[in-house]
C-alpha cells in the first residue's frame, strides 16, 4: 500500500497531474447558471420588438383604410 | 473487470483498492457536473466529491474535450435564445425567428419536465444564427453571441480545467506514453467500431480504456457494459463505473 502511493506520487510529480477541487461543479455550474441569467443584447431586443409594433401599426393603418 | 453503480459501491472500491494512475471519463459525466438540469447533476457532483477526497486525477480524450465544450456553448445558445424569446414583448408568429426562439423554449420546457437537459442541435443552432443575420444583421449575432459565450466562454473553460481537474490525454498512433501499457493503434480503435458496432467516439473511449493503465472509468452509457463484458481481454484491476 506505501509502495503503492508511493508510486502515485512520483507519477503525478512527474506529470504535473492535475487533480480535482472540492466543489468544482457545484461552484461551475452556479456560474453557468448566473451567466445564462443575463438579458440578451438591448439592441437586438429593441429590433425584436420594433418590428412587431411596425408591422401592427401598419396592419392597423392599412384596415382603418379599407374602412374608409 | 468489474462494474459498478451506486456511490456507496464506487465508495467501497476507491477505500479498498488504491487507484494509482486516475479514472477515464466520459462526456455525459463531465457535462453533469455542469448542469443543474441534468439528471445527473446531483450524482455526478457526488462521484466528483468521492474523487476529490481519493485524489484521484480525471481524465479525458480530446473527443471528450471537444464535445464537452461544444455542449457547454450550444447550451449557452439555448439559454440565450430562450431569455431573447422571453424578451419578446408581442407574440408575432408570421415571424420566422419568434417561431424558431418558440420551438426551442417549448423544446427545453419539455425536457424540463423529463429531467433532461436541452441543447440546441446543429439544425437549430444554424437557423438561430441565419435569421437573426437575415432579418437584423450579423452584428446582432455577434453582440448575442458576445453576451452569452465569447470570452466568458473561454475564462469558463480554463477553470473548467483546473478546477474539475481535468488531464487531456493526446497520444499520436503508435507513439508511447507512461499511461499506456501499449501504444493506442487507430487500427485497433477502428476494428472495435467494425467488431462492437461503437460510434467512433466510443470505440475511441473503448480502445484507450483497454489500453491505458487508468483503473477507473466513468461513464453515463451503459453501452460500454456489453462491450466490454465479453472479448475484450481486461486486466483484473479495470472498473466500469456507470452512473
Amino acid at each position: 500500500m506505501i509502495q503503492q502511493s508511493k508510486s502515485k506520487e512520483s507519477f503525478m510529480e512527474k506529470k504535473k497531474v492535475n487533480l480535482p477541487q472540492k466543489d468544482a461543479g457545484r461552484r461551475l455550474a452556479d456560474r453557468l447558471e448566473k451567466l445564462g441569467q443575463q438579458k440578451p443584447p438591448k439592441a437586438l431586443i429593441e429590433k425584436l420588438n420594433q418590428n412587431d409594433r411596425e408591422k401592427v401599426a401598419a396592419q392597423r393603418n392599412s384596415s382603418e383604410d379599407m374602412d374608409i | 473487470m468489474q462494474v459498478l453503480r451506486g456511490l456507496d459501491a464506487l465508495s467501497r472500491s476507491l477505500d479498498n483498492d488504491a487507484i494509482n494512475f486516475g479514472c477515464l471519463a466520459d462526456t455525459g459525466f463531465l457535462y453533469a457536473l455542469a448542469y443543474k438540469d441534468d439528471r445527473l447533476f446531483e450524482t455526478a457532483n457526488d462521484i466528483h466529491d468521492l474523487l476529490v477526497a481519493h485524489e484521484v486525477p480525471i481524465y479525458s480524450n480530446v473527443i471528450s474535450r471537444m464535445e464537452l465544450i461544444d455542449l457547454i456553448f450550444r447550451k449557452q445558445v439555448t439559454i440565450g435564445c430562450i431569455q431573447l424569446f422571453e424578451s419578446a414583448t408581442s407574440h408575432s408568429f408570421d415571424k420566422p425567428i419568434y417561431n424558431t426562439l418558440k420551438d426551442i423554449r417549448d423544446k427545453n420546457t419539455a425536457a424540463v419536465k423529463k429531467n433532461e437537459s436541452f441543447k440546441v442541435d446543429e439544425g437549430r443552432l444554424k437557423k438561430v444564427r441565419k435569421q437573426l443575420a437575415d432579418d437584423y444583421g450579423i452584428a446582432d449575432w455577434k453582440d448575442f453571441c458576445a453576451k452569452f459565450v465569447d470570452a466568458k466562454l473561454a475564462n469558463e473553460w480554463t477553470s473548467i480545467e483546473q478546477d474539475l481537474g481535468l488531464n487531456f490525454i493526446e497520444v499520436m498512433d503508435g507513439q508511447e506514453s507512461d499511461l499506456f501499457n501499449q501504444p493506442l493503434r487507430w487500427s485497433e480503435m477502428v476494428a472495435l467500431m467494425g467488431q462492437k458496432g461503437l460510434r467512433g467516439p466510443d470505440a475511441m473511449i473503448a480502445n484507450l480504456f483497454d489500453k491505458s493503465k487508468l483503473e477507473l472509468l466513468i461513464t453515463c452509457d451503459s453501452d460500454f457494459e456489453n462491450c466490454f463484458a465479453d472479448q475484450i481481454p481486461f486486466e483484473m484491476n479495470k472498473t466500469i463505473y456507470i452512473l
